[in-house]
């Protein structure tokens, strides 16, 4: 009886415990219960509008591409990251009782610390439906989130081949050629390019263009205008402008014109913006801008006469301007040294420069090209039928003394037609007026500089060259021996100043360049276009992402190719024929987008 | 009681009523608990799931960010960083592998990832073929890119997972991009309009991650699963 009279009384009071554990259930457990489900969901709502704004601004980035003029690209940009957060939030998404985003909650702006990088903010709110909270008087929660994207401002330079085997298709053969010649791979090339600068931000990127065949022609420089001064396609419309002048003929000068963008990239001087070079080639690179007299040392490439019985004899029958050949006591001083080359190196008046872009008037990137003993040095492609092996000193196509647009077909249809001969007095085997003189061997010359005008070297020192070079000295070597010399020497110091000409330009430390390449074949059976080579220029590690089966293997996989993994990474894009050429363009285009956010 | 006749001591009521209420604790408990059980079970899973879709969300949205800015998720290097955003969701790339590939996808484990690139064919797009060659695609969205890596064979609800933009039957090179996009109608998406409109030219980057929970699996929530697209 004490017991239950014990338990009795220790039981007193829990029917108060159990009352306020029920209570405590329904007015504390249970509430928080529901607090935890309903902040859950709210987590999960804003952790999905979180990525939608994401990629709202990311896609708004984007769209700054498109409009010609900055506020119709603000609008773009709205638009579509109105298009993309619906696309990633769906209004019914979860129970969500409203949304709020709108063209108004985007903004673009220069940021403040780079004016070549426009910020683009999208913001957005919703009311999210309560399931338990409803039951104390909340029925919604406000969630928000803000998504921000940046996109440099693209600095470009195309450079374009415009040779002459970009006039054959496999069938037919029309050199010159231009964009109304249809069917032919400069005309594809021509519309590629333009649908290339409609990817771009008029207004806010700046695109120039260079074209070359053996001479180089800067078109234009970088310009926030390039779609009214290039011409463009897009899906917005089309304009014509340079690229529908571009006329395809002659040969591959690829050093000159890649040293000439390197440059120009350098003198624009946006190191805030994303700087590349876009390549286009359907061959080898042949020519290089040499100069053949060493200032400093006051020397000449040319053959020197030897001592026979205290005179001397022999050598270069090449005269300097008072017409004495070496062994006559010509060449003693600068002073002396011929004008190969007959127009002035003021470039306000160089042919290949567009005379209306003030940028030449002064002392402009290319005032330290020497004048004097300078041009061009084109040789035949591998196997080129009639001048097998051989190669043409001294290009006279560079030498126009007349403000002309060696891009433009003129009125007789050859656009070189105007041009004065080179003229190298008394040079035996090298060009001297009229047409190139080919030969197998250049006995005016002794050796070969080890750098183009531009320091491109032929046998690169900083890394293993991608073709052997025979050297005389610190001087490329003209050997008369060995299977197809001295042509072959020259033909691989050639390709390694092209392949240098691309990797000056990504180890510029103040602008870091970034190269993209596309290379077209189909063209030419002679000197298509080398995968390899073009991979190393455009430091692309990966093998061929366009074609299947794949025309190359990654670089690792391919013997001769090298990536340098501390400089800008671009892309080669292989094209096999002229009618992948305008996909190829585009996969350039995307991903220089990419890189510019 | 000292041996004391028990009768002589009426029992009070309230003892009689607990000598009957004896065990009402133990079936109040077992009350309580056939409620509390399931709710806090509920509320566990209903958690853990909130947690994965939570993650599984950023997960998306962070493989999403790394393909739009140029990896190539047909690397096997690209791959491992997106197991590693994905710890803890079971997504299995399988053994190394060198060089590029699309179609990763014959693993095991709870995970799949699917990146896609696509674009409206319009006019513009379609003058970037070579004159007399016929636009087959013009005015559709075409996948330009393709990537899987992880586990196909997952299922949610007993179905195998699929892409809500469709699976490109086109030529598929080993780096994920389509072949002949604008002339293959096997590189069609008759989806991507249903979720997002472009205009002619314009791309779309677009990841998508299947998990599955299988040890906390509801069958009715979320769908035996969770699944995230975003759009970049």
């Amino acid at each position: 009886m004490r017991k239950q009279l014990v338990r009795r009384t220790r039981e007193k009071g829990v029917a108060t415990l159990l009352w306020l554990g029920f209570l405590s259930l329904v007015f504390i457990i249970l509430p928080m219960i529901g607090l935890a489900i309903d902040v859950g969901f709210v987590y999960a709502i804003r952790a999905k509008m979180q990525a939608a704004v994401d990629g709202a601004a990311l896609a708004a980035a984007r769209a700054l591409s498109i409009g010609a003029t900055l506020a119709s690209q603000e609008t773009s940009a709205q638009n579509n990251a109105v298009t993309w957060f619906n696309a990633n939030f769906p209004s019914n998404f979860y129970g969500i009782a409203s949304v709020s985003m709108s063209a108004s909650n985007v903004t673009v702006a220069t940021d403040p610390n780079n004016a070549q990088l426009m910020d683009v903010t999208v913001s957005a709110t919703a009311q999210v439906n309560t399931i338990f909270m409803r039951w104390f008087g909340q029925n919604t929660v406000l969630v928000g989130a803000t998504g921000k994207a940046s996109r440099r401002a693209v600095v470009a330079v195309m450079v374009l081949d415009r040779s002459g085997s970009m006039c054959w298709n496999g069938s037919t053969y029309a050199q010159p050629c231009t964009e109304s010649t249809a069917g032919l791979p400069c005309a594809t090339m021509i519309s590629a390019a333009k649908q290339f600068t409609g990817q771009f931000a008029e207004g806010s990127d700046y695109i120039g263009l260079i074209s070359f065949s053996d001479d180089i022609y800067i078109h234009s420089l970088p310009t926030t205008s390039f779609q009214s001064t290039l011409g463009y396609t897009n899906s917005s419309g089309s304009g014509t402008g340079d690229l529908d002048n571009v006329a395809c003929y002659s040969g591959t000068n690829t050093a000159t014109a890649m040293s000439m963008a390197y440059q120009i990239l350098e003198q624009t001087n946006l190191p805030g913006a994303l700087n590349v070079i876009v390549l286009e080639t359907d061959g080898l690179p042949n020519s290089l801008l040499m100069n053949f007299y060493n200032s400093s040392t006051n020397t000449t490439a040319l053959v020197q006469p030897t001592l026979v019985k205290g005179k001397l004899t022999g050598g270069s029958s090449c005269t300097d301007s008072t017409g004495k050949t070496l062994a006559q006591g010509g060449f003693g001083s600068s002073a002396v040294i011929p004008q190969w080359m007959q127009f002035s190196m003021n470039f306000a008046n160089a042919p290949f420069v567009n005379s209306s872009d003030s940028f030449w008037t002064s002392s402009g990137p290319f005032s330290t090209i020497p004048s004097g003993m300078v041009g061009v040095v084109e040789s035949a492609d591998p196997g080129e039928a009639g001048v097998t092996n051989e190669f043409s000193v001294l290009m006279n196509y560079w030498s126009k003394t007349t403000a002309q647009t060696p891009q433009s077909t003129g009125s007789s249809g050859d656009p070189f037609n105007a041009y004065t001969a080179v003229s190298t007095p008394g040079c035996a085997a090298l060009s001297n007026g009229g047409s190139p003189q080919w030969v197998s061997n250049p006995t005016d010359l002794a050796y070969f500089p080890p750098t183009d005008v531009f320091g491109n070297q032929l046998n690169p020192s900083a890394y293993t060259p991608y073709e052997t070079v025979t050297m005389n000295g610190t001087n490329v070597a003209i050997p008369t021996s060995g299977a197809n010399e001295p042509w072959q020497n020259w033909h691989n110091g050639v390709i390694n100043a092209t392949d240098y000409s691309a990797y000056q330009a990504r180890t510029n430390t103040g602008i870091p360049i970034t190269v993209f390449a596309i290379g077209l074949g189909g063209n030419t059976t002679t000197g298509p276009p080398d995968p390899i080579l073009l991979q190393r220029m455009a430091n692309d590690p990966n093998g061929d992402e366009f074609n299947n089966p794949a025309e190359y293997q990654p670089c690792a996989d391919e013997t001769g190719c090298a990536t340098f993994s501390s400089q800008p990474q671009g892309t080669f894009v292989y094209a096999p024929t002229a009618a992948n050429l305008s996909q190829a363009f585009l996969r350039i285009s995307s991903q220089v987008l990419r890189l510019s956010k | 009681m000292n041996g004391e006749d028990m009768s002589l001591y009426p029992i009070p009521i309230s003892s009689r009523r607990t000598r009957r209420e004896r065990g009402n604790e133990i079936i109040e408990f077992a009350l309580l608990l056939s409620l509390l059980a399931p709710m806090l079970l509920w509320v566990f899973i209903n958690g853990m799931n909130l947690i994965k879709i939570i993650e599984a969300s950023q997960v998306c949205r962070d493989i999403g960010n790394l393909y739009i800015h140029g990896v190539d998720f047909s690397t096997y290097d690209a791959q491992q960083v997106a197991t590693t955003l994905a710890s803890g969701f079971g997504l299995q790339i399988g053994s190394s592998f060198s060089g590029n590939s699309a179609t990763n996808d014959a693993n095991s484990g709870n995970g799949l990832v699917i990146v896609s690139e696509i674009m409206y064919a319009g006019s513009s797009a379609c003058s970037a073929l070579p004159s007399g060659t016929t636009c087959t695609n013009e005015n559709k969205y075409v996948f330009l890119q393709r990537i899987y890596f992880g586990n196909s064979s997952l299922t949610f609800n007993g179905n195998t997972v699929a892409s809500a933009l469709g699976t490109p039957a086109a030529t598929i090179n080993s780096y994920g991009y389509v072949e002949n996009y604008l002339t293959d109608p096997n590189a069609v998406s008759a989806t991507a309009g249903n979720y997002i409109t472009l205009a002619d030219t314009q791309v779309a980057y677009v990841s998508e991650t299947f998990f599955s929970s299988p040890n906390l699996g509801f069958a009715s929530y979320p769908g035996g699963g969770v699944y995230n697209r975003t759009f970049f």
